[in-house]
């Protein structure tokens, strides 16, 4: 309600909340770090023009979800459009981002990232995007019917399709498993 | 139960959204089909992950470059207030702001009419009034001009050249809306897929000239070839304001697809320099979700080329 009535210190408090999650989100996504980090400021700035659009109806963060996923698919659609030189993936700069933050990590984990984001991006978008809602960002099926305006049913439905070919696609690296 | 009906449902049985019952069927059916136990064991480790995924934060400089934006943004838009407003009446304030246009467009040719009405200023399609008749005398019609215009308010002019603080969204904002609409600036994007959004673009081109009549008038003249028409003109209508040679003001209607052209156009004009465009928004942007979900609108799609207003100030150099 700060943000709605301009307090800015409110939206600051607003975007350190959910940079981290606009971003990762974005990333996953794009399959583009850089381009993800610019994806973000322009969703943030779009969620400051469209704060006083929020009525409430839905949770603020399935709202935000909203915004972020269709300027991301917009962005997306817009680039193979235009048939922009293949953006390359980054999936290294990432790894090695999180390896900073946790020397911990093994190298059979990042490996695992680069396999399974380099397997999401050959995903349609809309596959992508749904196990993205779900899987990572922990979304129920509701909160997802409401960010991609989907009936509950067709959530179910699309999720499934989306998971049986990801599995598909990851099938030589599961086969140890069960 | 058959393998193919629990691998159907294996997603919704993951994410625990089965009926009670049905899942213990599941658990029955998992129990004894080793393939079926696989393909969950599969789905569950895929799922996980996923999930395993790092969150990334953003470079340090993230959140001052947004809010670097945001205010930006804030000074140069809309007051909050009027966008608020506007977005609770878009179609009110859209028929407003043709009946300011049209009062501008009426403020403007009244003159002329005034000055027809003094020419022949007589009435004389009463009987009664002929000079053959000594009872009543001829009478001169009142002068209308000072009645109408203590009735009708001074309307302010479109564009008040140069703005010491711009009214309305300018460059930056359009710039980056104009990239989302296919590259060029649309009058109310109303795609056939349905309500868009309510916004439109004003564009108006601040110009430099040594002479603005002269230079008005070759603008006048080149208009017309890009489909455009002119709606009112300001500055020049009376000798002693060509004389004065001080700021003009043109208002064309234009197909939008033709801005661009004209813009270049304008820019080949001798004597003649670009000195500021500038883009006036009005509405809110689109929400993507009111208009339906993931669907891609296609601007290119509409059917007939949009109409915008243009206004151009020729200001002295």
């Amino acid at each position: 309600m700060h943000c709605r009535n301009g307090d800015r210190e409110a939206f600051a408090t607003l975007v350190r909340k959910y940079q981290s999650k606009v971003l990762t989100l974005a990333t996953r996504i794009l399959d583009s770090r850089s381009e993800a980090e610019d994806i973000a400021q322009d969703i943030f700035v779009k969620i400051f023009q469209s704060l006083h659009d929020f009525r409430g109806a839905s949770r603020f963060s399935t709202w935000l979800y909203r915004i972020a996923v269709n300027h991301c698919l917009n962005h997306l659609r817009r680039r193979t459009r235009q048939q922009q030189t293949l953006v390359m993936t980054d999936a290294a700069e990432w790894t090695q981002e999180s390896q900073a933050s946790n020397p911990y990590r093994t190298l059979e984990q990042k490996e695992r990232w680069v396999l399974v984001q380099a397997k999401l991006q050959e995903l349609s978008l809309e596959h992508r995007t749904i196990i993205l809602l779900r899987d990572f960002e922990g979304l129920s099926y509701d909160e997802i019917a409401d960010v991609l305006q989907l009936e509950s049913g067709t959530v179910k439905s699309r999720l499934h399709r989306a998971r049986m070919e990801l599995k598909a696609l990851l099938e030589p690296y599961l086969a140890g498993e069960g | 139960m058959e393998c193919q009906t629990v691998r159907e449902h294996l997603s919704a049985y993951l994410d625990h959204d089965l009926p009670l019952a049905m899942r213990a069927l599941f658990d029955r059916h998992l129990a004894h089909c080793p393939p079926c136990r696989r393909t969950l064991a599969q789905l569950q480790t895929m799922t996980a992950w996923v999930r395993d995924f790092p969150p990334l934060e953003p470079s340090p400089l993230f959140l001052q470059q947004v809010t670097t934006r945001v205010d930006h943004l804030a000074k140069r838009s809309v007051p909050l207030l009027f966008r608020r407003f506007f977005g609770a009446f878009p179609t009110q304030m859209a028929a407003a702001l043709v009946l300011v246009v049209s009062a501008t467009l009426l403020w403007r040719m009244a003159p002329d009419i005034w000055q027809e009405q003094q020419v022949h200023p007589t009435v004389q399609s009463e009987p009664w009034m002929s000079g053959e008749s000594t009872l009543a005398p001829t009478v001169e019609a009142p002068a209308v001009e000072p009645l109408f215009e203590e009735a009708l308010p001074t309307p302010l002019p479109l564009v008040q050249a140069p703005l010491q603080r711009p009214a309305f969204t300018t460059r930056e904002e359009p710039l980056r809306m104009v990239r989302d609409v296919s590259a060029r600036p649309i009058w109310a994007g109303l795609p056939s897929e349905g309500r868009a959004g309510e916004f439109a673009f004003f564009p108006s081109i601040i110009l430099r000239a040594a002479d603005p009549v002269q230079t008005t008038q070759q603008v006048w003249e080149i208009v017309p070839r890009f489909g455009g028409a002119l709606l009112q003109a300001q500055g020049m209508a009376t000798p002693a304001a060509r004389k004065a040679r001080g700021p003009v003001n043109v208002t064309f209607s234009l197909p939008a697809s033709r801005y661009q052209a004209l813009l270049d156009a304008v820019r080949q004009l001798p004597n003649t320099s670009v000195a500021e465009e500038r883009m006036a928004f009005f509405g809110r942007e689109w929400s993507p979700g009111a208009a339906g979900g993931l669907r891609h609108l296609n601007y290119a799609q509409a059917t007939t080329p949009p109409q915008m207003t243009l206004v151009i100030t020729i200001l002295p150099r």
